[in-house]
């Protein structure tokens, strides 16, 4: 077991990460099988899940040292104790425009998190996100073809419309400035920076949208600051829905926290 | 009870020879044939070994180190570390070439890193088309036969596309 080398910053700007990971991979291998809209996207979408756990368990390993306490982060901490992104926790049953936009910006969000943190690392936390962002990046390129083919028709640009309006915003509440400088500084010597992070994420989702073919009315994506203070999912708030998975995910271990599965 | 081998000497060659008999899980080839050791450092009786994933998502890798520890506390009374790298990416060229053709037999193809396509695990036909990048595990994408009629998947190579159109 190799302890953990960072302070409180670093715990919690490792953690946020993390548990971005767990989250869009548990929402989404709970949905791998039956959400896709034919067999080959749902074998996507179990690989896209798996990916996300992979990565999310990489990321756990660095805190907790050993699967049994990669365990232990993910089943006996409470809702209030997890720490990811609205964005990440953003769920709805059979929506495909809306699992679309919100795995495309998770992804986009992905990349830009690695690329910054690569610049600021080295060793094994360059070799780590530049993997993470090497498997994301076939994420991003999945799902933009989705937005295209959704384009194509206009029942799919106002279902991409509708999710956008509810998602983009969100884009903007999943940095964490102050989390991110002082985790970064920690942990590599220097600053993750959120606002570039951020206008990064932005950039490469403007362009993908061509938002204009997507939101009715000449309306426009509007622009992201990211929040003053850590707001929703960063603060420790989730939703009912998370509340729910959460404790079915979790129920299993709670009741027999003693058996090794390996 | 760790049960330690008769060795005269432990060296590279022995782990390797070791390691060979740990398995995929899901495939029916070693770890060292399939390429997933990156070195492997011997200091007296101690052994360190990296390995690298095929995919750092792949769900094996705990099963994986735990198996290549084992073997490896069997060959020596020394210290045994399995550490996984992300330095570096596994691609499918690092298969041993007489592994390929038991993969072939399993039904398995392979996509070289630099083509955009496999052959036909069953009758080796170059006319083969890709289904989907993704397939039944991580490693895998779907593609079917066009001389044969079969459907296949193939070992595919983690990251950028393969060029081929989704």
């Amino acid at each position: 077991m190799t302890a953990f080398a960072g302070g409180d910053a670093a715990r919690a700007f490792v953690l946020q990460w993390a548990d971005d990971a767990f989250v869009s991979g548990h929402w989404l291998s709970s949905a791998a099988g039956t959400y896709g809209p034919d067999l080959e996207e749902n074998l996507a979408l179990g690989s896209i899940a798996q990916e996300h756990l992979g990565h999310a368990r990489a990321l756990y390993l660095t805190l907790a040292g050993d699967d049994r306490g990669v365990d232990r982060l993910v089943f006996l901490r409470d809702a209030a104790e997890f720490r990811s992104s609205s964005l990440a926790d953003a769920w709805v049953a059979n929506d495909w425009a809306f699992l679309t936009v919100k795995e495309l910006l998770c992804a986009l969000l992905e990349v830009a998190r690695c690329g910054a943190v690569a610049e600021a690392a080295s060793g094994t936390w360059r070799d780590l996100s530049a993997t993470i962002a090497r498997d994301v990046e076939v994420h991003v390129e999945h799902w933009q073809q989705w937005v295209v083919r959704l384009g194509a028709a206009a029942e799919g640009r106002e279902r991409v419309g509708a999710a956008l309006r509810v998602l983009w915003p969100l884009l903007g509440d999943a940095v964490d400035a102050a989390t991110w400088r002082d985790g970064g500084k920690e942990l590599f010597g220097a600053d993750v920076a959120a606002d570039r992070v951020l206008a990064q994420a932005a950039k490469r989702g403007r362009a993908i949208f061509g938002a204009a073919a997507f939101l009715a009315g000449g309306s426009d994506l509007p622009d992201l600051r990211p929040p003053a203070v850590a707001s929703g999912g960063r603060a420790g708030r989730h939703d009912a829905a998370f509340v729910r998975a959460l404790h079915e995910l979790q129920s299993v271990y709670r009741s027999a926290p003693e058996v090794q599965l390996t | 009870m760790t049960v330690r081998e008769a060795s005269a000497v432990l060296d590279a060659d022995a782990v390797v020879r070791a390691l060979q008999d740990v398995d995929d899980p899901e495939l029916p080839i070693s770890i060292v044939d399939l390429g997933l050791v990156e070195s492997v450092d011997v200091d007296g009786e101690d052994v360190r070994v990296r390995l690298l994933p095929t995919f750092s998502g792949c769900p094996a890798l705990a099963h994986i180190g735990e198996h290549a520890r084992r073997r490896l506390h069997e060959l020596t009374g020394g210290n045994v570390e399995v550490t996984w790298s992300h330095a570096g990416r596994w691609t499918p060229d690092r298969i041993a070439p007489h592994a390929q053709g038991s993969l072939a037999e399993y039904g398995v193809g392979c996509i070289a890193a630099a083509a955009f396509t496999a052959p036909c695990p069953s009758c080796a036909s170059p006319a083969t088309e890709r289904v989907s990048r993704f397939g039944s595990s991580l490693c895998r994408s779907s593609f079917r036969c066009t001389a044969c009629g079969s459907r296949f998947e193939a070992l595919k190579s983690p990251g950028a596309a393969h060029g081929a159109p989704a």
